[in-house]
């Protein structure tokens, strides 16, 4: 795992309160209790600042899972994998 | 394991300013829920018309850092009213120690907001009042149910109007209008006792609203505060909190090379330091004008150098450029030493505890050494950019305080001038000798329609001298001033060298024959010269006036009052039992020996 992949899965555990081997390449609004509407404007706020991306209104409401996450900061120019 | 995580993301909010950082921490209070690690608790109540949840985490976050463990309770959306006005509801229920209100614009007055240019005058004056007595209402109904100070807040003015640049050319424009509400918010919040007004119009000027407001959160989820202004607003309310609860710094203690001036005194000498009115010498000026502002509202100035004391009193004694001088400081320690030593010399000299100390510093490498040896002290870290140096101390905010006294204003003074008087303990020979070479004089009473905010202050900023450290706002000393059962007795100070002000507090009830001291509390600035025996015999004197026969103290320890705990025993005091680590003592007043201090004259 790449620091920066590292550093996505602590803050996702951060924002959801959950231990970070949760946070794994399945990880969804689907798998996590805690990642509701409220939560996921934490979690908005807390991945720009973190990779200094600027979401589009669209992009912030599809990034529900983990994978979605990698692809759209990937499309900002932010490559987890590098 | 938790425990370190807590205490490992803590310590990165020393260096790591940003969202996540306190996302980690408030993960980390939620993963050690344990309350025996010297967190205090409180519990915070929020009743909003928006979407505040980003800002909960920055809020858990910025308290912990103050040392608190809070516990938030959020109201439903958009429910400020009926959360305010249902007794026995959830807002009582959950039993604050603080209730936030906060409202947006476009919620409370959609009109006023988005809408204006559609609005007559006469309608736009009447949403002003029509918002100031909605909001006037719901205080009224907290306050008739909990004494627990309310935070309201300012509305941002607007920067985009329809009006555009004629905006600022009509009388009534739109901005005008957000100012107008807000100064109606001001007067709304004077009206009752310990509701204070956050302004969120200042904090968003501050970073500029085009960051501070998230216009795409704000229409997919009604959430409108970007990162830049939910750092702030966190920060602000733990700025409340610490103020509220007496968690102020008192000292500005402030290293010398680089920092007051630029270069190192001991290399380039009186003529050679950057001192002048151009850069960088300006930047270092304006740094020390602010230092003395703060002087001017309260804060004692300290130095602590790495240097030859006489080549540094040469700068503050001769250097023509120089704003502050020998006379501002209240202390120094100019020497070889390791600067956690001379911290802690300057603390026991102007008798505070360390966590009252706020070190300024451009090296990293002490600042680091004084939060890794004393964690209590806090630090300042200037950094490289000396024009940095003001606006970087002035949001730290670490001498926030919720009033301006008089004695605040002349505070540094007495300092300077207890100084004096310590060099002139060498010129007589007794202690007693000295002390009535002070020519001090007492005045005991209630406290005046201007000191409600004094004695309010001293008992939440009084640490060492306080028998029970019970902390009362303004509207508290008020009620406990006005009723019949108790007295609030004052004890005012003045010497040959100053005068000293307001110093002393006692709260006593009475109830049939007993008297029960409340509180009884002196300022550390008039310790070691027996007003102690002065102010108890004279509360003693009231209380058998009053018709008791029996006066009853408590000692209730904490981590800084160890001084006092023989302070009943030792004026013949009997200990009658007591509770919680706290000690209950009983004095027969007309048997009692209590003696005065000869060398006080008392009036009043």
């Amino acid at each position: 795992m790449t620091n920066m992949e590292a550093d996505l899965r602590q803050l996702m555990a951060d924002v959801f309160g959950v231990e970070v081997d949760q946070i794994d390449e399945d990880a969804s609004i689907d798998t996590i209790d805690s990642w509701d509407s409220l939560k996921h404007l934490n979690l908005v706020l807390a991945l720009e600042e973190r990779f200094a991306v600027s979401f589009t209104e669209q992009e912030t409401v599809e990034i529900l899972n983990y994978e979605l996450i990698r692809a759209t900061l990937k499309d900002h120019g932010v490559d987890l994998a590098a | 394991m938790s425990r370190d995580t807590l205490r490992r993301a803590l310590a990165r909010l020393d260096t790591d300013a940003g969202y996540g950082a306190r996302l980690a921490v408030a993960n980390g209070l939620d993963a050690d829920p344990s309350d025996d690690d010297a967190l205090p608790p409180i519990r915070l109540a929020i009743l909003r018309d928006f979407t505040v949840e980003p800002m909960v985490p920055v809020l858990r976050a910025e308290l912990a850092r103050s040392g608190f463990r809070a516990t938030v309770w959020v109201g439903d959306f958009d429910t400020i009213s009926r959360d305010a006005m249902t007794p026995g509801g959830s807002l009582d229920a959950f039993g604050a120690d603080l209730i936030l209100i906060l409202r947006w614009l476009e919620q409370t007055a959609p009109t006023l907001a988005t809408g204006f240019v559609m609005l007559p005058t006469d309608q736009v004056q009447a949403t002003i009042s029509e918002v100031a007595g909605r909001i006037g209402s719901e205080l009224a109904a907290i306050r008739s149910r909990t004494q627990a100070p309310i935070l309201i807040n300012t509305f941002p003015l607007p920067d985009l109007t329809t009006l555009g640049i004629l905006d600022a050319q009509v009388e009534f424009g739109h901005r005008r209008a957000v100012e107008d509400l807000n100064r109606a918010i001001l007067s709304v919040a004077h009206g009752y006792s310990d509701v204070l007004v956050v302004d969120v119009a200042r904090l968003v000027s501050r970073i500029g609203s085009r960051a501070a407001i998230n216009e795409r959160d704000w229409q997919t989820s009604r959430s409108p505060l970007a990162v830049p202004l939910v750092l702030a607003l966190g920060a602000e309310y733990a700025k409340f909190v610490r103020a509220l609860r007496g968690r102020l710094r008192k000292v500005l203690v402030l290293d010398c090379d680089n920092t007051l001036w630029g270069g190192v005194v001991g290399e380039d000498g009186l003529g050679g330091i950057r001192l002048d009115p151009g850069y960088p010498g300006s930047a270092y000026l304006a740094f020390q004008r602010e230092i003395l502002n703060l002087r001017a509202r309260g804060v004692l100035i300290a130095v602590v150098s790495k240097n030859n004391e006489a080549d540094v009193l040469e700068v503050l004694r001769e250097h023509p450029h120089m704003l502050i001088h020998e006379s501002d400081l209240a202390a120094w320690r100019i020497n070889w030493q390791d600067k956690a030593t001379n911290l802690r010399e300057i603390a026991e000299e102007l008798n505070i505890g360390v966590d009252s100390l706020v070190l300024a510093d451009d090296s990293e490498f002490e600042c680091g050494l004084v939060r890794e040896q004393l964690p209590d002290v806090g630090v300042l870290s200037l950094g490289a950019e000396p024009a940095r140096f003001v606006s970087l101390m002035t949001e730290v905010a670490f001498f926030d305080s919720l009033s301006l006294t008089a004695d605040d204003r002349s505070r540094a003074d007495m300092y300077v001038a207890d100084r004096e008087r310590k060099a002139s303990v060498h010129a007589t020979t007794s202690i007693e000798e000295y002390l009535a070479s002070l020519e001090m004089e007492a005045l005991i009473g209630p406290p005046g329609p201007t000191e409600i905010a004094r004695v309010a202050q001293l008992t939440q900023k009084t640490n060492q001298f306080n028998l029970t450290t019970i902390r009362y706002t303004e509207g508290d000393i008020e009620l406990r001033a006005a009723a019949q059962e108790s007295d609030v007795h004052c004890l005012r100070l003045r010497d040959r060298f100053s005068d000293l002000g307001l110093v002393g507090v006692a709260i006593v009830d009475y109830h049939g024959e007993d008297a029960t001291i409340d509180t009884l509390l002196l300022s550390c600035r008039v310790l070691g010269r027996g007003v102690e025996d002065t102010f108890i015999a004279h509360v003693a004197h009231v209380a058998s006036r009053r018709g008791a026969s029996r006066l009853i103290g408590t000692y209730r320890p904490t981590a800084k009052n160890e001084q006092v705990s023989g302070f009943f025993q030792n004026r013949g005091f009997e200990l009658v039992g007591g509770e919680q680590g706290a000690s209950r003592w009983e004095l027969d007043i007309e048997g009692s020996q209590l003696t005065t201090s000869p060398w006080i004259a008392v009036r009043g």
